[in-house]
Protein backbone atom coordinates (compact mmCIF):
# COMPACT_ATOMS: atom_id res chain seq x y z
CA UNK A 1 0.00 0.00 0.00
CA UNK A 2 1.45 3.17 -0.46
CA UNK A 3 1.71 5.53 2.15
CA UNK A 4 -0.69 7.94 1.15
CA UNK A 5 -3.58 5.55 0.77
CA UNK A 6 -3.15 4.51 4.75
CA UNK A 7 -3.30 8.30 5.24
CA UNK A 8 -6.44 8.41 3.31
CA UNK A 9 -8.07 5.82 5.26
CA UNK A 10 -7.32 7.33 8.35
CA UNK A 11 -8.75 10.77 7.11
CA UNK A 12 -12.02 8.68 6.02
CA UNK A 13 -11.84 6.78 9.62
CA UNK A 14 -11.61 10.59 11.09
CA UNK A 15 -14.65 11.67 9.20
CA UNK A 16 -17.02 9.09 9.38
CA UNK A 17 -16.96 7.36 12.42
CA UNK A 18 -18.00 9.49 15.35
CA UNK A 19 -21.11 9.95 13.30
CA UNK A 20 -21.71 6.53 12.74
CA UNK A 21 -20.93 5.52 16.72
CA UNK A 22 -23.61 8.45 17.37
CA UNK A 23 -26.02 6.98 14.82
CA UNK A 24 -25.79 3.46 16.12
CA UNK A 25 -26.31 4.94 19.76
CA UNK A 26 -29.06 6.56 19.19
CA UNK A 27 -30.81 3.19 17.77
CA UNK A 28 -30.24 1.69 21.35
CA UNK A 29 -26.42 -0.01 20.62
CA UNK A 30 -22.70 -0.11 21.62
CA UNK A 31 -19.78 1.50 20.60
CA UNK A 32 -18.08 -1.60 20.34
CA UNK A 33 -21.19 -2.61 18.12
CA UNK A 34 -21.19 0.67 16.23
CA UNK A 35 -16.94 -0.46 15.85
CA UNK A 36 -17.77 -3.66 14.15
CA UNK A 37 -20.13 -2.77 11.65
CA UNK A 38 -18.04 0.07 10.71
CA UNK A 39 -15.06 -2.00 9.81
CA UNK A 40 -17.64 -3.89 8.08
CA UNK A 41 -19.00 -1.15 6.28
CA UNK A 42 -15.32 -0.11 5.52
CA UNK A 43 -14.21 -3.67 3.79
CA UNK A 44 -17.07 -3.51 1.65
CA UNK A 45 -16.01 0.28 0.55
CA UNK A 46 -12.50 -0.46 -0.22
CA UNK A 47 -13.37 -3.88 -1.49
CA UNK A 48 -15.42 -2.30 -4.30
CA UNK A 49 -12.83 0.59 -4.52
CA UNK A 50 -10.15 -1.56 -5.46
CA UNK A 51 -12.12 -3.98 -7.46
CA UNK A 52 -13.74 -0.96 -9.34
CA UNK A 53 -17.28 -1.63 -8.93
CA UNK A 54 -17.94 1.01 -6.18
CA UNK A 55 -21.33 3.42 -6.94
CA UNK A 56 -21.28 6.09 -4.66
CA UNK A 57 -24.23 8.43 -5.35
CA UNK A 58 -22.98 10.51 -2.21
CA UNK A 59 -20.01 11.31 -0.18
CA UNK A 60 -17.58 8.33 1.17
CA UNK A 61 -18.81 9.64 4.75
CA UNK A 62 -22.17 9.45 4.15
CA UNK A 63 -22.23 5.77 2.33
CA UNK A 64 -20.41 4.57 5.06
CA UNK A 65 -23.06 5.52 7.41
CA UNK A 66 -25.49 4.46 5.70
CA UNK A 67 -24.02 0.78 4.98
CA UNK A 68 -22.82 1.05 8.42
CA UNK A 69 -26.35 1.56 9.81
CA UNK A 70 -27.63 -1.28 7.64
CA UNK A 71 -24.95 -4.09 8.69
CA UNK A 72 -26.15 -3.19 12.50
CA UNK A 73 -29.98 -3.73 11.96
CA UNK A 74 -28.94 -6.16 10.11
CA UNK A 75 -27.17 -8.12 13.11
CA UNK A 76 -29.49 -7.43 15.00
CA UNK A 77 -32.16 -9.59 13.00
CA UNK A 78 -33.75 -6.42 12.09
CA UNK A 79 -35.49 -6.79 8.75
CA UNK A 80 -33.84 -4.44 6.26
CA UNK A 81 -36.44 -4.48 3.60
CA UNK A 82 -34.04 -4.07 0.65
CA UNK A 83 -30.33 -5.15 1.32
CA UNK A 84 -28.03 -3.11 -1.34
CA UNK A 85 -26.13 -6.11 -3.33
CA UNK A 86 -22.79 -5.14 -1.96
CA UNK A 87 -23.91 -5.99 1.27
CA UNK A 88 -26.05 -8.76 0.89
CA UNK A 89 -23.15 -10.65 -1.08
CA UNK A 90 -21.01 -9.61 2.06
CA UNK A 91 -22.60 -10.28 4.73
CA UNK A 92 -23.44 -13.65 3.10
CA UNK A 93 -19.69 -14.40 1.76
CA UNK A 94 -18.84 -14.07 5.67
CA UNK A 95 -21.63 -16.63 6.63
CA UNK A 96 -20.70 -19.26 4.52
CA UNK A 97 -16.95 -19.03 5.51
CA UNK A 98 -16.03 -22.75 6.33
CA UNK A 99 -14.07 -24.44 8.96
CA UNK A 100 -11.58 -25.96 5.95
CA UNK A 101 -11.40 -22.57 4.65
CA UNK A 102 -9.81 -21.27 7.22
CA UNK A 103 -7.91 -23.98 7.80
CA UNK A 104 -6.51 -23.82 4.20
CA UNK A 105 -6.13 -19.84 4.59
CA UNK A 106 -4.21 -20.56 8.23
CA UNK A 107 -1.80 -23.22 6.37
CA UNK A 108 -1.53 -20.83 3.30
CA UNK A 109 -0.37 -17.97 5.28
CA UNK A 110 2.11 -19.96 7.00
CA UNK A 111 3.60 -22.26 3.18
CA UNK A 112 2.62 -19.62 0.90
CA UNK A 113 2.80 -16.37 2.48
CA UNK A 114 4.75 -14.44 -0.23
CA UNK A 115 1.82 -16.12 -3.12
CA UNK A 116 -0.56 -14.85 -1.30
CA UNK A 117 0.87 -11.48 -0.73
CA UNK A 118 1.94 -11.10 -4.71
CA UNK A 119 -2.03 -12.11 -5.15
CA UNK A 120 -3.58 -9.74 -2.91
CA UNK A 121 -0.75 -6.96 -4.29
CA UNK A 122 -2.07 -7.67 -7.58
CA UNK A 123 -5.57 -7.69 -7.34
CA UNK A 124 -6.70 -6.04 -3.94
CA UNK A 125 -4.05 -3.06 -3.69
CA UNK A 126 -4.14 -2.83 -7.36
CA UNK A 127 -0.50 -2.44 -7.94
CA UNK A 128 0.79 -2.43 -11.09
CA UNK A 129 3.38 -5.12 -12.78
CA UNK A 130 6.62 -2.87 -12.30
CA UNK A 131 5.29 -1.72 -8.62
CA UNK A 132 5.13 -5.80 -7.99
CA UNK A 133 8.76 -6.32 -9.10
CA UNK A 134 10.22 -3.39 -7.06
CA UNK A 135 8.32 -4.29 -4.04
CA UNK A 136 8.83 -7.94 -4.50
CA UNK A 137 12.46 -7.68 -5.74
CA UNK A 138 12.37 -9.05 -8.68
CA UNK A 139 14.54 -7.85 -11.34
CA UNK A 140 12.02 -7.26 -14.72
CA UNK A 141 8.22 -6.86 -14.85
CA UNK A 142 8.43 -10.55 -17.24
CA UNK A 143 9.76 -11.99 -13.89
CA UNK A 144 7.04 -10.42 -11.87
CA UNK A 145 4.46 -11.32 -14.13
CA UNK A 146 5.52 -14.99 -14.53
CA UNK A 147 5.73 -15.39 -10.81
CA UNK A 148 1.69 -13.98 -10.35
CA UNK A 149 1.10 -17.00 -12.45
CA UNK A 150 3.45 -19.64 -10.41
CA UNK A 151 1.19 -18.43 -7.39
CA UNK A 152 -1.92 -18.76 -9.33
CA UNK A 153 -0.66 -21.98 -10.09
CA UNK A 154 0.40 -22.91 -6.96
CA UNK A 155 -2.46 -22.01 -5.02
CA UNK A 156 -4.70 -23.20 -7.42
CA UNK A 157 -3.39 -26.80 -6.58
CA UNK A 158 -3.44 -26.80 -2.65
CA UNK A 159 -7.21 -25.48 -3.26
CA UNK A 160 -7.57 -28.68 -5.60
CA UNK A 161 -5.95 -30.96 -3.41
CA UNK A 162 -8.04 -30.25 -0.61
CA UNK A 163 -11.46 -29.83 -2.56
CA UNK A 164 -12.52 -27.15 -0.57
CA UNK A 165 -14.85 -25.54 -3.18
CA UNK A 166 -15.98 -29.35 -4.87
CA UNK A 167 -19.52 -29.56 -5.25
CA UNK A 168 -20.54 -26.18 -3.98
CA UNK A 169 -20.22 -23.44 -6.96
CA UNK B 1 5.25 -23.52 -18.86
CA UNK B 2 4.29 -20.59 -21.34
CA UNK B 3 1.06 -22.54 -22.36
CA UNK B 4 0.22 -23.21 -18.72
CA UNK B 5 -0.06 -19.21 -18.27
CA UNK B 6 -1.45 -18.40 -20.86
CA UNK B 7 -4.52 -21.31 -19.45
CA UNK B 8 -3.95 -19.27 -16.28
CA UNK B 9 -4.90 -15.94 -17.96
CA UNK B 10 -7.99 -17.42 -20.17
CA UNK B 11 -9.44 -18.64 -17.00
CA UNK B 12 -9.47 -15.20 -15.46
CA UNK B 13 -10.54 -13.68 -18.21
CA UNK B 14 -13.57 -16.32 -17.87
CA UNK B 15 -14.36 -15.83 -14.30
CA UNK B 16 -14.11 -12.20 -14.48
CA UNK B 17 -16.41 -12.00 -17.41
CA UNK B 18 -13.82 -10.56 -19.91
CA UNK B 19 -14.81 -12.57 -22.69
CA UNK B 20 -16.87 -12.13 -25.77
CA UNK B 21 -20.04 -14.15 -26.11
CA UNK B 22 -18.23 -16.42 -28.41
CA UNK B 23 -15.05 -16.76 -26.60
CA UNK B 24 -17.15 -17.53 -23.39
CA UNK B 25 -19.11 -20.28 -25.31
CA UNK B 26 -15.74 -21.77 -26.73
CA UNK B 27 -14.36 -21.58 -23.45
CA UNK B 28 -17.23 -23.69 -21.80
CA UNK B 29 -17.58 -26.19 -24.72
CA UNK B 30 -13.46 -26.54 -23.73
CA UNK B 31 -13.87 -27.08 -20.01
CA UNK B 32 -16.97 -29.79 -21.29
CA UNK B 33 -14.02 -32.02 -23.23
CA UNK B 34 -11.11 -31.64 -20.95
CA UNK B 35 -12.27 -31.79 -17.13
CA UNK B 36 -9.00 -30.71 -15.88
CA UNK B 37 -9.68 -27.58 -17.46
CA UNK B 38 -12.96 -27.53 -15.65
CA UNK B 39 -11.21 -28.54 -12.09
CA UNK B 40 -9.08 -25.87 -12.59
CA UNK B 41 -11.12 -23.19 -13.74
CA UNK B 42 -13.59 -24.14 -10.31
CA UNK B 43 -9.98 -24.38 -8.15
CA UNK B 44 -9.09 -20.98 -9.27
CA UNK B 45 -12.42 -19.30 -8.70
CA UNK B 46 -11.57 -20.78 -5.19
CA UNK B 47 -8.13 -18.96 -5.31
CA UNK B 48 -9.82 -15.71 -5.97
CA UNK B 49 -11.85 -16.51 -2.44
CA UNK B 50 -8.85 -17.04 -0.47
CA UNK B 51 -7.08 -13.60 -1.46
CA UNK B 52 -10.34 -11.88 -0.93
CA UNK B 53 -10.34 -13.33 2.85
CA UNK B 54 -6.52 -13.22 3.26
CA UNK B 55 -6.75 -9.09 1.98
CA UNK B 56 -10.21 -9.12 4.59
CA UNK B 57 -8.49 -10.49 7.36
CA UNK B 58 -5.44 -8.45 6.84
CA UNK B 59 -7.53 -4.77 6.54
CA UNK B 60 -9.44 -6.24 9.68
CA UNK B 61 -6.11 -5.94 11.56
CA UNK B 62 -5.01 -2.68 9.89
CA UNK B 63 -8.37 -0.82 10.59
CA UNK B 64 -7.98 -2.24 14.62
CA UNK B 65 -4.82 -1.11 14.47
CA UNK B 66 -5.97 2.95 13.14
CA UNK B 67 -8.80 2.70 15.57
CA UNK B 68 -6.53 2.46 18.59
CA UNK B 69 -4.50 5.41 17.16
CA UNK B 70 -7.10 7.52 16.65
CA UNK B 71 -9.03 6.78 20.34
CA UNK B 72 -5.76 7.98 21.69
CA UNK B 73 -6.39 11.13 20.01
CA UNK B 74 -8.98 12.71 22.42
CA UNK B 75 -10.15 15.44 20.35
CA UNK B 76 -11.26 12.43 18.18
CA UNK B 77 -12.80 9.98 20.87
CA UNK B 78 -14.65 12.81 22.47
CA UNK B 79 -16.75 13.68 19.76
CA UNK B 80 -18.73 10.50 21.05
CA UNK B 81 -17.57 9.76 24.19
Amino acid sequence: MKPSEQELLIGIYRDAFPAAVQLIRRMGGSAEEAKDAFHDALLIYLERNATGSLQVRTSVKAYLIGITRILWLHSRNETVTLLPEEVESFVEEEREEEEEEKRLLDYLVLAGKKCMDILKAFYYDRLTLPEIAERFGFNSIRSATVQKHKCMEKIRNEVKKRNVYEERT
Amino acid sequence: MRKEHNETEAIENYLFQRLSEEERMQFEAAMIVDTSLADKTEAQAGVYRLVRRFWRRQTRKKLERIYRQLMMDASFSRQFR
